[in-house]
């Protein structure tokens, strides 16, 4: 045995007096000459007698009924009473910083979803189709699908009875100048499917969409069958004019829709009806939905107008973003924060959601008084019923109840709760415990559930005080919500009676209010919106409001620029039951000048309310979730991507950008002029080598240039692009159009010589494009000549009339010769058309580029070019929150240096939410799950670590009051002057179980700021927290009460 | 169970019977706490502690039982009652007490300052691994012998099963005066 245990096993013998008469007289002597050896007899003595009483006390326990428990805790109390001294030192661990990130809600991949795509008419391997003569229609397509897809050759017609229609004609029947490129998809009738075609057109197919010509459902698969025209470029390609009778329009995007089972056409149930989205840009409220028919021309028409839906389509809150532009880069800016690098979406929007606005203003808090109490079912805002009434969004009112109040052992705790008036958890509420003539004395501050324990040791009565601390407004200085209650008031409280029940304070202190009272706050004098009152609406019970649409979520973007966004963002909270467009109008009304134009616009949009789509909700809300994931996994992989780029590469990525789009303009289809290179009329055609090579190298260059700039993010849901929506009962060709009045009436004639040659008239076709507002019509041509019409000159419309196209096509033995001139009806009045043979394959494409005509390109371009913008703003950002942040770090000393650098980000969020800057925000800042204040084992002292879980934590703590105790020493100079204080240090306790990040969070004087800071730094090493196997950061907030006492001071 | 059974088995450290018997005073105990400004709470805490008090003399060697044992038992209550006032700086208490017998404290022995100190080191033996608290619960509570102690805990001789009480009390002792130091 080694020496020490020995000269324990000693001094067993001794104390159990089982030493021989000559040690006993030895030992006696050592013990006499050696302190060390006294206190460890004395140390052994008392281990000895603990463990018999720890033993009793466990039998005394086990064999008294029921008393188990109330021994617990008051021992370690009792160690509290013994400190003591020149100085008391009170700590308490708070865990204050916790933040339990929600996980966002999975995707669910549902069947539903999966509409199959079967085939594509892709260009290059299908047999081309021959167009003898625009007369004739074409039967023989629907062989080539046949062909082109083996799935559909087992689908051979089978008719059932003599009624049922066979389909016979391609696009019902469409004379179109090159083969569509028609999509197929397989669906069961039976489950209803969601299909999205290439070029973002929603169609929601219910369950049961289909019947029979006899009126049956169908039961088989059913193959439906899209053709998407919602470009220029396909509309003239497949010969769809924008006409009514000789009325012209303006498109908004056409598709073709056929359904066949087993090759059999069948209808749309009209119980069932296929709900449709067409995305668009530019919205149109003029827009209608239109029946095409087909005459024996194989022309279109478009008949029969129908008003599109015009209600909101609702969506999960988890899909809206109603956060203000702008903060989610301000976040990247910021980046790294604490232990983070990315701005995460959960990041983001804890951020923003922790940034609340604390006012209290004097209606709100006659409220207060009022029955809030009597609310207390769930989340509920005080809706008023005008517009000017104040809703109650903005303040946190608090009461308590006492839990359990307990006598113990020479003193009394208090177990309490401040809530608010949901009865939910206040959190951070400090709590300060005054006892007659003496303030300060001890705060403490709830947890993330409002609870908090107070003990009080000794006899006097106190009064304890809860305090939110928030900031007012008008005159920016903090502020305190408080409320105060003495126990000792309540006789349940005085003898240490148990209260069996809860009991809460339901009225406030007259010269609380009084005091609250006398801080003027002007009304509606918030800029921002507070991120409460949108924390609320997601959180609550609006999921079947207006709120929870992308037409809100784009009206509240457009908010949160405005001034006073607050008041106008309670317009539409106060105004839920009525049409959206009545607040947007009373919005407007509000405002002036541009802001005032913004909301015109949305209220003339004249959108009305949410209305129940039961046969299309579920649909649609998985497949915006489907979406909206989608997004933002293309989104964040390009942001990332250009994150990584250093300001000069990204420099460089945007010079090749502007380049590019430079040079797609350049490598537009070339003006034909006259002379020479003129090669063909209709019908002729001898195209020169040279030019054709040129015109195909042009052509790659350009399906390369699209090939790259692809966008991703065609269906933009995250920030709300709008579609046109209607419900279709019919299957055929669909048009959302409006009609085009400034071309009807008081138009001037613009003569195009269309050179065409008599034998070929009636194989040619001329159309007028116009292509800023999608608008074909066909041309009559009188000799060589062909007469457009256009607005007057004066006349608003003709602005957009300036890019106007005349398109001449012409078919003859499977040619197809084109010639287009581009065209401004205002400088000349004639045009000339020539003509030059083209590969149909190239029809699309090179309509598409010509300038100006297909806007996709450049605005893909763009989009990738305001990425880049993105970017590098971002860092520009940065850069200067650095320089701040040095700038501030060489002023102040060490300590201060990370909370200036948290501020200064947080400041930076502030401004994008507050563009008026008048506002002050409570800065609260939660974690994730690395940095907690709740470890599952929170770290332990040292020497604590052998404990169970519970224990730990008391050892730990009692271990760091009395380390602090021992190795504080009071700045002479405070004592002096009597400087007391409460200095809050927050400090945390880092994977390795040091002591780091420590930092005064309520400063005292300087002296006390330092010494407590000194003391909190020595601590040792402590056993890391551990959440789940792994090694956290667990944050403590501790006060260290600096209390000169009354005998002290008296010296 | 007559007084001279219920010291017989306390003192051979079979409680169970002798407490449960004990515990039957409680209510009367607890109606005088209370009746003098103590809780319920309190009045449970007072008399197990009266009750651990009341063991621990009845262990130690020449204890003589003056009076009946209920009545010893209500004077330490009382007693420790009266502490607990003192405590509260309610100097100018007056308890009603029946069954009075006033031990002085000298008779109880008990001394304030061990008794924190007892405290804080029962705190403190929750620390050491749950085989030291075994070894020397058997060893000095239930008296075993060490070769017992070796064979129920599997020791594989009776030395290491001693030497690793000792460094049992030496880990422990560390840990106490540790505490003692940055209390006093």
């Amino acid at each position: 045995m080694r020496q020490e245990l020995i000269q324990i096993e000693k001094i067993e013998q001794f104390l159990n007096n089982t030493l021989s008469v000559s040690e006993l007289a030895a030992f006696k002597i050592e013990i006499a000459n050696s302190s060390i050896l006294l206190q460890q007899v004395e140390t052994q003595d008392l281990i000895q007698q603990a463990v018999i009483r720890k033993a009793l006390r466990g039998d005394v326990v086990n064999y008294t009924e029921g008393a188990a428990g109330a021994t617990g805790g008051w021992s370690l109390l009792k160690l509290f009473l013994i400190l003591g001294g020149g100085l008391m030192l009170l700590g308490l661990i708070i865990g204050s910083l916790f933040w339990n990130t929600t996980e966002n809600s999975s995707i669910n991949n549902s069947n539903n979803y999966q509409a199959t795509p079967i085939a594509f008419a892709t260009n290059a391997n299908i047999p081309q189709q021959n167009f003898n003569s625009l007369n004739i229609p074409q039967d023989k397509s629907r062989k080539t699908e046949n062909n082109s897809n083996e799935k559909l050759k087992k689908d051979d017609v089978k008719p059932t009875n003599n009624k049922v229609k066979v389909i016979t004609k391609t696009c019902g029947g469409l004379n179109t100048w090159v083969k569509p490129k028609t999509q197929y998809f397989m669906v069961n009738p039976k489950k209803g499917a969601t299909i999205e075609g290439n070029n973002g057109t929603l169609i929601i197919v219910p369950k049961n969409a289909f019947v029979n010509q006899d009126g049956s459902l169908v039961a088989e698969q059913v193959k439906l069958e899209l053709l998407e025209a919602l470009q220029m470029s396909e509309m003239i390609a497949y010969n769809l004019v924008t006409m009514n009778n000789d009325k012209p329009l303006s498109s908004g995007g056409m598709i073709y829709v056929q359904a066949t089972a087993n090759n059999i056409e069948v209808n749309i149930n009209p119980k069932a009806p296929l709900y449709i989205e067409i995305p668009t840009d530019d919205y149109n409220t003029n827009m209608m939905s239109w029946e095409g028919k087909i005459n024996e021309n194989g022309d279109i028409n478009w008949e029969n107008p129908k008003p599109l839906i015009k209600y909101l389509n609702k969506v999960d809150f988890a899909n809206l973003d109603f956060l203000p532009e702008g903060f989610d880069q301000a976040v990247a800016a910021g980046m790294p924060y604490k232990n983070h690098t990315e701005a995460t979406d959960e990041l983001v929007d804890s951020l923003y959601y922790n940034l609340g606005i604390i006012s209290i203003e004097n209606k709100n808090y006659a409220n207060y008084g009022g029955g809030l109490l009597s609310d207390t079912d769930g989340p509920k805002l005080n809706v008023g019923s005008g517009y000017n009434s104040n809703i109650s969004l903005r303040f946190f009112p608090m009461m308590w109840e006492m839990i359990r109040p307990k006598y113990i052992h020479g003193g009394k705790t208090v177990k309490g709760r401040v809530i608010d008036q949901n009865r939910k958890g206040i959190e951070n509420v400090s709590i300060s415990i005054n006892q007659k003539n003496k303030t300060n004395k001890q705060k403490i501050v709830t947890d993330e559930d409002g609870y908090f324990e107070y003990t009080h040791m000794n006899n006097k009565s106190f009064t304890m005080t809860a305090t939110k601390r928030g900031y007012s407004s008008s005159t920016g200085t903090k502020r305190r919500i408080t409320l105060q209650q003495n126990p000792d008031m309540n006789p349940n409280l005085i003898g240490g009676t148990m209260v069996a029940n809860n009991y809460s304070v339901d009225s406030i202190p007259t010269e609380e209010i009084l005091q609250i009272n006398s801080i003027s706050t002007p009304t509606l004098s918030e800029c921002a919106i507070d991120p409460q009152s949108i924390k609320t609406i997601i959180a609550g019970q609006y999921q079947n409001t207006f709120l929870a649409t992308r037409e809100f979520e784009e009206r509240l973007k457009a908010l949160h620029r405005m001034p006073d966004a607050q008041s106008l963002f309670e317009v539409y909270i106060n105004n839920l039951t009525e049409d959206l467009y009545l607040s947007d109008q009373k919005v407007a009304d509000l405002l002036s000048d541009e802001d005032k134009e913004i909301f015109l616009k949305f209220a003339a949009e004249r959108l009305t309310n949410v209305e129940n789509h039961p046969l299309y909700q579920e649909q649609l809300s998985e497949y915006y979730t489907k979406k909206k994931k989608e997004y933002t996994i293309a989104y964040n992989k390009q942001q990332k991507e250009y994150n990584k780029l250093s300001m000069a590469k990204l420099k460089a990525e945007e010079d090749q950008l502007n380049s590019m789009i430079k040079k797609y303009k350049e490598l537009s289809f070339p003006r034909i002029t006259t002379g020479s290179s003129f090669s063909s009329v209709a019908g002729t055609t001898r195209v020169s080598n040279s030019r054709s090579q040129d015109r195909k190298s042009r052509i790659n260059a350009i399906a390369k240039l699209n090939k790259r700039t692809k966008s991703r993010f065609r269906r933009n849901i995250a920030t709300s692009k709008n579609s046109y929506k209607t419900v279709w009962y019919q299957t055929g060709w669909m048009n959302i159009d409006a009609y085009l009045h400034s071309i009807s009436i008081n138009s001037e004639i613009v003569s195009i010589d269309v050179s065409v040659q008599e034998e070929n008239k009636s194989k040619t076709k001329i159309y007028q494009c116009l292509n800023s507002i999608k608008a074909i019509i066909p041309l009559a041509i009188i000799g060589k000549l062909a007469e457009a019409r256009f607005p007057n000159k004066s006349s608003k419309e003709a602005k957009i009339m300036s890019n106007t196209y005349c398109i001449g096509l012409s078919k003859e033995d499977g040619k197809l010769t084109m010639a287009y001139q581009k065209y401004n009806p205002y400088d000349t009045d004639q045009v000339k058309l020539t003509y030059e043979e083209i590969n149909p394959d190239s029809l699309i494409t090179i309509l598409e580029n010509l300038p100006g005509f297909n806007n996709q390109l450049i605005n893909n371009l763009k989009a990738k070019r305001k990425f880049i913008e993105k970017t590098k703003e971002i860092n520009k950002q940065r850069q200067e929150i650095l320089k701040e942040i040095n700038a501030q770090k060489k002023e102040n000393a060490a300590a201060y240096k990370e909370i200036e650098n948290e501020n200064s980000f947080i400041q930076s969020l502030q401004k994008v939410i507050d563009r008026c800057g008048i506002s002050n925000y409570n800065i609260k800042i939660e974690d994730d799950n690395l940095r907690t204040s709740r470890a599952e084992y929170m770290p332990s002292f040292p020497g604590c670590e052998m404990l169970r879980r519970d224990q730990m934590n008391e050892c730990s703590g009692q271990k760091t009051i009395n380390f602090i105790k021992d190795n504080i020493s009071y700045p002479i100079e405070c004592l002096d002057t009597e400087i007391e204080g409460q200095v809050y240090v927050y400090y945390e306790i880092g994977l390795n179980g040091k002591v780091q990040n420590s930092k005064i969070l309520e400063s005292v004087h300087p002296l006390l700021d330092a010494e407590a800071l000194r003391v909190i730094r020595m601590l040792p090493d402590h056993n890391p927290g551990v959440n789940r196997g792994k090694n956290v950061i667990v944050m403590y907030t501790f006060p260290v009460v600096f209390e000169i006492e009354e005998d002290d001071k008296a010296l | 169970m007559t007084d001279k059974e219920i010291l017989k088995s306390l003192r051979k450290g079979k409680n169970e019977k002798p407490i449960k018997q004990l515990y039957l005073e409680f209510s009367k105990i607890k109606k005088m706490i209370l009746k003098n400004g103590g809780s319920e709470d309190m009045a449970k805490e007072l008399f197990n502690d009266s009750l651990v008090l009341l063991i621990e003399k009845v262990r130690k060697p020449g204890f003589i039982l003056t009076s009946k044992l209920t009545t010893f038992l209500y004077g330490i209550n009382h007693y420790l009652m009266k502490n607990e006032l003192r405590k509260q700086k309610k100097h100018n208490y007056e308890i009603e007490w029946d069954d009075t017998l006033s031990l002085p404290e000298e008779g109880l022995e008990y001394d304030f300052e061990k008794e924190e100190k007892l405290n804080s080191i029962e705190k403190t033996l929750d620390v050491i691994s749950q085989k030291c608290k075994e070894i020397l619960r058997l060893f000095y509570f239930q008296k075993e012998n060490m070769k017992t102690i070796a064979e129920k805990l599997g020791f594989s001789s009776v030395n290491s099963a001693k030497t690793q009480k000792y460094k049992c009390i030496e880990r422990a002792s560390k840990i106490a005066n540790q505490l003692l130091n940055s209390n006093s």
